[in-house]
């Protein structure tokens, strides 16, 4: 049955393709999501379970690849170090960003200059910056020889050398790479901080870094979490930085679990056994992800109830 | 690859039915795509010369190179033959070449090697390895010598000390090289440097207990006493490295001992290739000789590169394939290649008295053909010759972290070692 055109509601059947235009534009965004992130964790899963060595092979075999994976010493100590690492790593750059973003929000001279000097790390690659930093880190050929030529015969900084030390030169080169992308968010967001209440704050008579603690920082609290996200998952895919800084060494002190997850798969065939560590990574993530969702949730809830 | 293949097929369909031969009695004419990892320097010149030989014998030489470490070759092979579109030639080497046999991927080459009696002319450690089920499936390149020793020549005048020969004596020799103020053992840590390192010492203290623990990963070997002492021995040799081993390459140890700042500097023949390029001189800035052994023989611990040969459909590939395994097995390309790479050939029966070859590689044949008498030769378990890539993981941790951690006693080193292995198994 053919229906005559509607001709008091036109709009009708363009506000339904309106409708469905930003679906449509969504949709194969939505439908790679899907297939990359869930289809793709599911297989790995499905992988980490199978009887695979060198090919993948489906057929079920059991968890005693995650048995195995956990029996190893190097994984234990790559597990510990992400949690270690990503902590530092995260908590340090937030810290030293927002020293540099507070500093430089005093109206400096030069701004742009020193603003691009902090921004810099970033733009260099984890290869180059982990190569540099093994040079000025290595006895042999930075700080200590540096200081050892100047004189002082009795110098040591060989931290890099040093089982116990050498993962937070990884964390200092990390923190030093990434400081001044946090530095960009955090002082776009000081500066969007209404400049009425800082000065009301000085009205009452507040110094100046009270007033950043107990004014300024907190209004901006949502881009510490942003930069925070972002850090974490720099953080969770760490592989470059610490083959080039530190090759995982000295023995297996700096590894990470990314490091394992490449030499099981693509080095050693024990496709099912990477694929397992691979989920304990997510795993990771999942342990910091979902308090966090949790949270936001609830947040959520409150202030709905609060306005509502 | 399908698409060019049906192509090729067809246009072969078309002529020979033009031609009025008959469709399937089309001649094949050989091709090759060889993967490789040599994308840089003189092994890449040497590749290059593969290719003009292969062209030379009526071939068409195409390759692909893979640049950095193994296991980006690996994850492409993997790719490829998961996707039904296996290479015609992959460079693959040790317990791999099994372990891709047994995948049913590989092609058979016995007819091409028994027309040319590679039985006979391969030295006889290599053929288990490149004959994994009896049948021949791939062609080895060249014989790498692992348990080589570089002394430094000024140190050794300049202290008076002759060249170790055995561990006992290697230790003297460092007490008296480490009073003198200078650092004895060159070394760049890092898992393959340690064990290495540690391949020369447990061989040369006990070939028997070499054989069971690293080619046959017997846990009872790798567990035994022989292994504690064997630690033991590399404990104290740690003590006679400096305490920049960490992040230092092994051209950089290389050049410590070349230059006189090291007395010894403990790393396979590819040493040579790069000193002689870096403009040293052997006799004159470096001796060569093996490893130190306490059972008095002459050793060689081998270590080999090869091409795998992976089963084609193309008639042309299948041919190109017989074409290729010849020219790499021919005596012209296994000098060429191993001139620039400091190994030496595969085959046994070539004179290496011309064509470039060093003392320190003429000497390296001499002593495999004694060691091939003697049945002392053995294969690598740090390179990748002996057991599969889990078990020499397992243990290359073991190894690293021993030399990295010295509260690790060698007990417990050795304890570890068979740990690791068994929870691989």
């Amino acid at each position: 049955m053919q229906s005559p055109p509607d001709v008091r509601h036109p709009p009708k059947a363009t506000r339904r393709w309106a409708d469905m235009v930003p679906q449509l534009v969504l949709a194969p965004t939505l439908i790679a999501a899907l297939v990359w992130v869930i289809g793709f964790s599911l297989w790995t899963l499905w992988i980490s379970v199978s009887q695979s060595t060198l090919l993948p092979d489906m057929a079920y075999q059991g968890f005693e690849h995650y048995a195995k994976l956990w029996g190893s010493k190097r994984w234990t100590v790559a597990y510990q170090n992400l949690f270690i690492f990503g902590s530092l790593y995260v908590v340090g750059t937030l810290i030293v960003g927002t020293l540099l973003a507070v500093l430089i929000d005093q109206r400096v001279r030069f701004e742009g200059i020193w603003r691009t000097i902090y921004l810099y790390p970033l733009a260099i690659s984890f290869i180059v910056t982990g190569t540099v930093w093994r040079w000025i880190f290595h006895p042999n050929t930075g700080v200590e020889l540096a200081l050892k030529d100047m004189g002082w015969v009795a110098a040591r900084f060989d931290w890099i050398t040093d089982r116990d030390l050498a993962l937070y030169v990884v964390v200092i080169t990390g923190i030093w790479h990434a400081s001044g992308f946090a530095m960009a968010l955090i002082l776009a967001g000081l500066r969007s901080v209404d400049g009425d209440l800082v000065k009301a704050a000085q009205i009452d008579g507040a110094s100046m870094p009270r007033i950043y603690r107990r004014v300024v920082l907190p209004t901006i609290w949502p881009i510490f979490v942003a930069v925070a996200v972002v850090l974490l998952q720099f953080a969770i895919k760490t592989y470059d930085l610490v083959v080039a800084l530190t090759q995982g060494g000295p023995g297996v002190s700096t590894t990470v679990p990314a490091i394992v997850v490449y030499d099981l798969m693509f080095q050693r065939g024990q496709i099912a056994q990477g694929a397992a560590a691979a989920v304990m990574i997510l795993v990771a993530l999942a342990l910091v992800l979902i308090p966090y969702a949790v949270w936001t949730g609830w947040q959520k809830r409150k202030e709905g109830t609060r306005h509502g | 690859m399908n698409i060019p293949f049906k192509t090729t097929l067809r246009t072969t369909c078309v002529a020979a039915a033009v031609l009025g031969i008959g469709a399937v009695a089309a001649s094949a004419e050989p091709k090759t795509n060889m993967m490789h990892q040599w994308a840089q320097g003189s092994e890449a010149a040497a590749i290059a010369k593969l290719g003009e030989m292969y062209e030379a014998a009526g071939g068409k030489w195409e390759q692909t190179a893979i640049a950095g470490h193994t296991s980006n070759t690996l994850a492409k092979l993997r790719s490829d033959v998961v996707s039904g579109n296996a290479p015609a030639a992959v460079q693959l080497k040790g317990p791999e070449i099994a372990e891709w046999n047994a995948t049913g991927a590989t092609a058979n080459l016995d007819e091409t090697a028994a027309a040319q009696g590679w039985d006979d002319v391969v030295a006889p450690e290599l053929l288990t390895v490149m004959k994994p089920t009896g049948s021949w499936v791939a062609a080895p390149m060249n014989i790498h010598r692992v348990n080589w020793m570089y002394s430094s020549k000024a140190i050794l005048d300049d202290l008076g000390i002759d060249v170790p020969k055995t561990w006992d004596e290697f230790n003297a020799a460092c007490d008296k090289v480490q009073a003198a103020g200078k650092t004895c053992i060159a070394h760049g840590a890092a898992d393959w440097s340690d064990t290495t390192t540690f391949d020369s010492v447990v061989y040369g203290m006990d070939a028997e207990l070499y054989r069971k623990a690293f080619q046959e990963a017997d846990l009872d070997a790798l567990r035994s006493d022989g292994m504690v002492k064997a630690f033991a021995q590399l404990r104290k040799m740690v003590g006679y490295m400096d305490d920049g081993i960490n992040g230092r390459s092994w051209e950089q140890s290389m050049t410590m001992t070349m230059t006189g700042e090291a007395a010894f500097f403990l790393m396979g023949d590819w040493t040579v290739a790069s000193a002689n390029l870096a403009g040293f001189k052997e006799d004159m800035d470096y001796v060569c000789t093996q490893a130190p052994v306490d059972w008095g023989g002459t050793g060689f611990i081998l270590n080999a590169d090869s091409v795998v040969f992976f089963k084609q459909k193309d008639p042309d590939y299948i041919e190109g394939q017989k074409l290729l395994a010849k020219t790499i097995m021919s005596p012209e390309f296994q000098v060429t290649f191993n001139v620039a790479k400091g190994s030496i050939p595969a085959r046994t029966d070539v004179d290496l008295s011309t064509g470039g070859f060093t003392n320190c590689q003429q000497k390296s044949l001499a002593d495999l053909k004694v060691s091939v008498d003697t049945g002392t030769l053995v294969r690598s378990m740090a390179h990748n010759m002996t057991v599969l890539q889990k078990y020499r993981g397992a243990m290359m941790e073991v190894i690293t972290e021993f030399v990295a951690d010295d509260s690790i006693s060698p007990q417990e080193a050795a304890n570890q070692l068979a740990d690791a292995v068994e929870l691989q198994m």
